[in-house]
């Protein structure tokens, strides 16, 4: 019976010891959701994307102080005519070892260029008309048009750079261990658990990643998540939801990274009736009360916005434009009636019962837009669902939220341009026109900052005079840690979604 | 020799029945995920990208989701037939998947019916023999808490209350047996109670109307008359014979419990069949959600053919009817 | 064997706690059993003989109290002895045997184990040694394969050697006094017998005093030496067997005697049991209108019903893999049932009689054979001229509790037919009249059965039985479940309505006495087979086959008793 007893306080002693994550070692991420897949071309959603950012660098990284750093591009120049963009490689190399060259930059640039390839940002690459590889070090990209954008683009996760000779082997091959030049390298893939990745002791920055191993483990469910990080099975979680962001940040033993990053807001099918009229638009961004979507759907946390969607500090960003819109019931009457819907009308509002934001902001929006006389029914399908009629343009008008891919002002060309494809996943289906058609071609190639700045001002006007899109406000986008979790950083603005990059600073004690 | 012929043909008719009910399943939900609207390839491309009309259409090639539905059908079923469940769409073959989480919630239903047991067939017990007295009411009114409390509930206090206020056990989260045995059992403790619990109130429940019938029979007090121990009738004879009743609601309840612990395995992040399945509808992933389902109606079907058999065991009555 | 006062019960009183305070359940009653003799305990059901015996060995239901009284054993009162002395007794020195044998074992376990552990229960011996004792008692009991009862379980083995399994038990440990609670009443009268004997000889073998407590009077008289009648839990009288039957002093034990149909006549007005207000209970014959006069059964006469070489066969196996067999559960049946006369149809458990009935009615489809009524086929009939066909005859059944709907009140219940097959039509004023014809009261067409006794209940599927005025009414076992003085009111009932109503009868039992009484014609079955019929008293007195004999042999019967004489008490 001592003999039982004993035993048993040992097994106890050594699971409590267990219990604990290795000091210093080993980091467990709380993510939202399990990646869809790790294939570097593919845009998964920010928990894939935190993932790739751990084991995978491009050209180059959008750096925590929110500017373009090199990565294994340790120095580049861009031609005056913005059409020739050289990289000089740096010695890195990729997990199995071998180095990164120039071969293996092509290489990576033209699956993603691949017109029947499944590239998410392919259409904003193309202007990509020729990659020379002059010598194992330096890569040149010529482009068809000018473009002062490209950087941001080949900055994003989608962009990084894998080996030559392994996308010759496994381009197709979706289950196949990924390899990369990041800070971390693969391990394995539970499925429905975790995704483990350790450190690659290779990784061009000298004394980084600090942690050894990283677990990146799925909580699909919200409330687990935060759970498991008050009780200290999780070190780190993203998608803080608001309700929880307050308590987190009192702690004790917790901490709340906070950032505004994405906005909500709507995007209009231009071929119903009352939306193919800027007036109409225009009505229901003074129709609508931020604070009623901020308190609904937020706690109470959110910023209101009543222009366009441009983050301070970024290009385009003008005070006196930002207070373009106000809450002012009698305009949008008036605007209404001048459209020739005296009565108000009826419309569908497409949102997801998926995400309770999303619900409850449509929700938000429908009690406002009733006090115009706008009855809406509500939409409110799964995510798939909903993503499937987004893209078949089946909606009439849709509750947004998202953000910019990049920082640089050429983010609003996925929003606004028109082009080939008039049904996008962010923009407003059928909505064309030349005028901001031509301001926008024009500013991704103008050189000249100062330049640009004036072009954008008159994308602006533009914008907010037709407001296909309507944004409501910036909504937070938190990550919450452990006291005791450093180094990692909520990536200011529209990058936040990159804000795994920062796991190679990430320190735990 | 006679009864293990008869037992042999009789399994075998219902396996046999169990094929053609998977295989009613199988064409039910394959019809039902295609009526749903929702893009699978959307969604795998990314679901915030934008993907080129191209790009989707040489995926949907790829995973052969081009094809006309009856040949689609008809190929899932051609595989089904000899065991290969097929991949899903993200590449991974789906038995993989379904044998990666198959066990965990194998293992979580398995606990909680223990717990139930454990917890309930005590508490019945106890319910029949002092009957009509204030212990009687007591568990019973118990009892029925137990049912009425939301499963979600039950397991969010239990989890403010044990792991984030007490810090005896994790709150959530699954370690294999083989890293950390100790911590396996600790993260398995809340979310089995938690499907126990209101498990273990029906079970006190049937084995108190069990046991009272058949205490009021008239075997009982022949046992008593022959001048047996309380005791002994109660726990050797009375129990052996309110066990039958108790041991079919345990099998059935095991099985429903194969599909039905989503809540718990969402709460407590256990990632078994039932959270995989939910998923993989969310993503409109249309092999894994067959397979799953397949895999779950299997099992059910199989439990409960065990129960009867295990019923047929206990209850030699029934053994003889069969013959 | 010298008698000793082994068991004696001094003035007990047991009732029963209900709602509106105690009812009482045995009054005041005082017995003594003497070693080695047989006392019989006659009384009805209700008048707490059963109650009294599980007071004596406290065994009595949570809802019963003892309000006076000892029971005195071995020199201790078992009524304020220790839980554990009272349980040390039990089985060892007082062993009980219950009415309903295969409800007694315990179903999931083998009987040798059963055996065993009563055994084990008392006496210090191994495991096997038990068994050893347990295949001798078995032998002592007369199971013809002990080692395979040993191995069988309780639904395995018949009623009859269950109970022998009950009373290789009750014996196992040689006790001193047996308590016997209606040990035959479920079995066969053949079996019953055997069973009686047994006990007899284990009485004479063990020297144990045995308590038998039954309501039939023809087993009291061929077995036990001393009866005690109890009736609403009064002991009424106690005296030798052979003097209370020759000259009973009490007026129950007379009316109850009297009642029972060995007594009388055959085809005579039954005396009944009747309670007037004072109390006094005397046993009356009832008067009833004039009887018609009763046509004479008439051989040349066109019969009611005929039946020819009827057959039904089951297909049965032993096992999965074995050939199916035929069962032939009826077999090349012939009768024939003139009008306004009663058939009696006799036989043991599993004859056929119960299939017989049923192929009557074609409620199932005979194999072979033809079924003539009223001179028509009605093999050949159509469904819907068969249902047709339905109305001439009714069905009434053994179970009063079972054939009535307890949703349902008297007027649906005995309407149904109307309902069914007239669309209700006058369905009231019709019941009325039924109830006045099975005299009920009109009052209760409006109760449930619930509400009702088993007489009364047996009343009311008679009266269903009537509502479509039919010419052939079956009686499957319609008194087996009553008491013998309410079986005799039914009797008496059944023998008016054929008066009034001009009903044939086919009656179907397995108790001789009745039978003898009520028909006119007697048919015996044995395993599907008509081994003898021909008219009543020439059956009865001059049985031709071997079974017949055997039959009548078994019955237990009022040997000395005079019915005549009897009657002028």
């Amino acid at each position: 019976m001592k003999r039982i007893l004993q035993m048993a306080l040992a097994a106890g002693l050594l699971g409590l010891m267990t219990t604990t994550a290795l000091a210093g070692g080993t980091l467990y991420f709380g993510l939202s959701a399990e990646p869809s897949t790790l294939d570097t071309i593919i845009q998964p959603g920010t928990a894939g994307r935190t993932v790739k950012l751990a084991m995978h660098r491009g050209l180059v990284n959008y750096g925590i102080d929110g500017k373009i750093s090199p990565e294994l591009a340790e120095s580049y120049e861009i031609s005056p005519d913005a059409k020739e963009y050289t990289f000089h490689l740096r010695d890195a190399k990729f997990h199995d070892g071998s180095p990164v060259t120039a071969a293996d930059v092509k290489a990576s640039l033209e699956r993603i260029l691949d017109p029947k390839g499944k590239g998410a940002f392919r259409n904003e690459l193309s202007i990509i008309s020729g990659i020379d590889t002059p010598d194992v070090k330096t890569v040149t990209l010529k482009l068809s048009q000018p473009s002062v954008s490209l950087m941001g683009y080949l900055a994003l996760p989608e962009s990084v750079i894998v080996p030559a000779a392994w996308l010759a082997k496994n381009a197709d091959n979706a289950t196949a261990s990924p390899i990369g030049a990041g800070p971390f390298q693969f391990v394995n893939w539970t499925r429905g658990r975790e995704i483990v990745v350790k450190k690659f002791p290779g990784y061009y920055k000298q004394g980084k990643p600090d942690l050894d191993e990283v677990h990146y483990v799925f909580y699909g469910d919200e409330n687990t998540r935060v759970n498991a990080l008050k009780s200290g099975d999780v070190d780190i979680i993203e998608y803080v939801p608001a309700k929880d962001a307050t308590a987190l940040e009192k702690g004790p033993d917790t901490k709340l990274l906070t950032m505004n990053g994405p906005f909500m807001g709507l995007q209009f099918n231009t071929k119903f009736e009352p939306f193919s009229k800027p007036e109409v638009r225009q009505a229901i961004a003074y129709a609508v009360d931020r604070s009623v979507i901020i308190n609904t759907a937020f706690n109470g946390l959110g910023t209101p916005i009543y222009g366009i969607a441009i983050p301070e500090g970024y290009m385009g960003y003008s005070a006196e434009k930002a207070n373009y819109f106000s809450h002012d019931i009698d305009k949008a009457k008036e605007l209404l009636k001048k459209a020739g819907y005296p009565n108000g009308f009826e419309a569908r509002l497409l949102a997801s019962s998926q995400y309770s934001f999303h619900q409850n902001t449509a929700i938000a929006i429908q009690s406002e837009l009733a006090k115009i006389g706008i009855k809406l029914t509500l939409d409110l399908p799964d995510w798939a669902s909903r993503m499937a009629k987004a893209n078949a343009g089946d909606y009439d008008f849709a509750v947004l939220g998202s953000l910019g891919e990049i920082t640089d002002a050429d983010w609003l060309s996925n929003y606004y341009y028109g082009g080939d494809k008039l049904v996008r996943t962010n923009n407003s289906p059928y909505f064309d026109d030349p005028q901001i058609n031509e301001i926008l071609d024009k500013g991704r190639a103008t050189v000249d900052s100062a330049e640009r700045e004036k072009i954008y001002g008159a994308f602006v006007d533009r914008a907010l005079e037709l407001s296909p899109l309507v944004f409501f406000m910036w909504r937070h986008q938190d990550y919450a840690v452990r006291t005791g979790v450093t180094g990692f950083t909520n990536m200011p603005g529209f990058l936040t979604f990159q804000s795994g990059f920062s796991i190679e600073n990430t320190k735990i004690e | 020799m006679q009864t293990l012929s008869t037992f042999v043909i009789v399994v075998g008719a219902r396996l046999a029945t169990a094929l053609v009910q998977l295989w009613v399943i199988a064409t039910l939900v394959f019809s039902i995920m295609y009526i749903m609207p929702g893009d699978p390839v959307l969604l795998l491309l990314g679901p915030e990208s934008h993907p080129s009309p191209e790009a989707v259409a040489a995926m949907r090639q790829q995973l052969g989701l081009d094809q006309p539905v009856l040949s689609q059908y008809l190929k899932w079923l051609g595989n089904a037939a000899v065991g290969d469940l097929g991949k899903s769409l993200d590449g991974y073959p789906v038995i993989e998947y379904v044998t990666a989480s198959l066990p965990k919630t194998m293992e979580l239903a398995s606990a909680a019916i223990l717990v139930a047991a454990i917890m309930g067939v005590p508490v019945g017990i106890a319910a029949a023999l002092w009957r009509g007295r204030f212990l009687d009411g007591l568990l019973t009114s118990l009892s029925t808490l137990g049912i009425s409390v939301p499963v979600y509930i039950l397991g969010s206090l239990l989890i403010l209350l044990v792991s984030l206020k007490l810090g005896w056990l994790p709150s959530s989260g699954y370690t294999d047996i083989s890293r950390n045995a100790f911590l396996h059992f600790q993260k398995l403790t809340l979310p089995a109670v938690t499907l126990g619990l209101g498990l273990a109130a029906s079970i006190a429940r049937m084995t108190r109307s069990s046991m009272l019938e058949i205490l009021s029979r008239d075997f009982v007090r022949s046992l008593r008359a022959r001048g047996m121990r309380e005791r002994r009738v109660i726990w050797l004879h009375v129990l052996r014979n309110a066990a039958i009743p108790i041991v079919t609601i345990v099998g059935l309840q095991l099985g429903n419990l194969m599909g039905g612990t989503v809540l718990v395995e969402a709460l407590f992040n256990w990632p078994g069949l039932s959270t995989l399945l939910v998923t993989a509808v969310s993503n409109r992933n249309y092999p894994l959600v067959q397979g799953s389902i397949v895999t779950i109606a299997a099992l059910f079907i199989l439990i409960n053919l065990c129960v009867d058999i295990l019923y047929s065991l206990l209850d030699p009555r029934i053994r003889r009817k069969r013959a | 064997m010298p008698g000793r006062e082994i068991l004696k019960i001094d003035n007990l009183s047991v009732a029963f706690r209900t709602e509106a305070g105690l009812r009482p359940a045995v009054n005041g009653v005082s017995l003594s059993l003497v070693s080695g003799e047989i006392l019989g305990l006659v009384g009805e059901s209700g008048s707490g003989k059963t109650i009294l015996s599980l007071a004596a060995m406290g065994l009595l239901p949570q809802n019963a109290v003892v309000t006076s009284g000892r029971v005195e054993f071995a020199g201790a009162d078992l009524l304020t002895a220790r839980p554990d002395v009272l349980r040390k007794l039990r089985g060892k020195r007082i062993s009980m045997i219950f009415q309903d044998p295969m409800a007694s074992l315990d179903p999931v376990f083998r009987c040798g184990d059963q055996i065993v552990e009563a055994i084990l229960l008392h006496e210090r011996m191994t495991r096997r040694q038990a068994r050893e004792r347990a295949l001798e008692l078995l032998q002592k009991v007369g199971i013809a394969d002990p080692a395979r009862c040993l191995r069988s379980y309780p639904h395995e083995l018949s009623g009859g050697q269950c109970q022998r399994v009950m009373i290789a038990m009750a014996v196992a440990c040689k006790p001193d006094v047996i308590i016997a609670d209606e040990p035959t009443t479920a079995l066969d009268v053949t079996v019953q017998k055997q069973v009686l004997n047994l006990l007899r000889g284990l009485n004479r073998e063990i020297g144990a005093a045995i308590l038998l407590i039954t309501h039939d009077l023809g087993v009291i008289y061929e077995v036990a030496d001393r009866v005690a009648v109890i009736y609403h839990g009064d002991l009424m009288e106690e005296a030798a067997t052979a003097d209370l039957f020759a000259a009973p002093c009490s007026d129950y034990t007379k009316a109850l005697i009297a009642s029972m149909p060995s007594a009388s006549a055959p085809q005579s007005r039954l005396p009944v049991i009747t309670r007037d207000g004072s109390g006094m209970i005397s046993s009356a014959a009832e008067d009833r209108p004039a009887a018609k006069p009763k046509p004479a059964i008439n051989g040349a006469s066109e019969p009611l019903l005929h039946i020819r070489d009827l057959t039904k066969s089951y297909w049965v196996r032993e096992n999965a893999l074995a050939t199916p067999r035929a069962f032939r559960a009826v077999d090349n049946v012939s009768l024939a049932i003139p009008p306004r006369s009663t058939l009696g149809l006799v036989g043991e458990s599993g004859c056929g009689k119960s299939t017989l009935s049923r192929l009557v009615m074609r409620l199932i489809e005979p194999d072979d054979g033809a079924i003539e009524f009223d001179g028509r086929n009605l093999i050949s009939l159509g469904r819907e001229e068969m249902r047709a066909a339905r109305r001439d005859m009714a069905l009434v059944f053994q179970n009063p509790y079972g054939s009535l709907n307890p949703r349902q009140t008297v007027t649906d219940l005995v309407a149904a037919p109307i309902d069914i097959h007239q669309g209700g039509r006058d369905r009231e004023a019709a019941v009325a009249k039924l109830m006045d014809a099975v005299g009920l009261p009109r009052n209760a067409m409006k109760r449930y059965p619930h509400e009702f006794s088993g007489g009364q209940r047996q009343r009311i599927v008679i009266a269903r039985a009537l509502a479509l005025k039919p010419r052939l009414l079956i009686c499957d076992e319609a008194v087996s479940a009553l008491d013998v003085s309410v079986q005799a009111q039914v009797l008496n009932l059944l023998q008016d309505l054929q008066d009034e109503f001009d009903l044939t009868y086919l009656f179907i039992s397995h108790d001789m006495s009745v039978v003898r009484h009520v028909s006119d014609m007697i048919a015996v079955m044995q395993k599907g087979r008509i081994v003898e019929a021909g008219p009543a008293g020439e059956v009865f007195d001059n049985p031709k086959a071997e079974y017949t004999r055997t039959l009548l042999s078994a019955v237990p019967k009022i040997g000395n008793a005079d019915p005549i004489a009897l009657e002028a008490h």
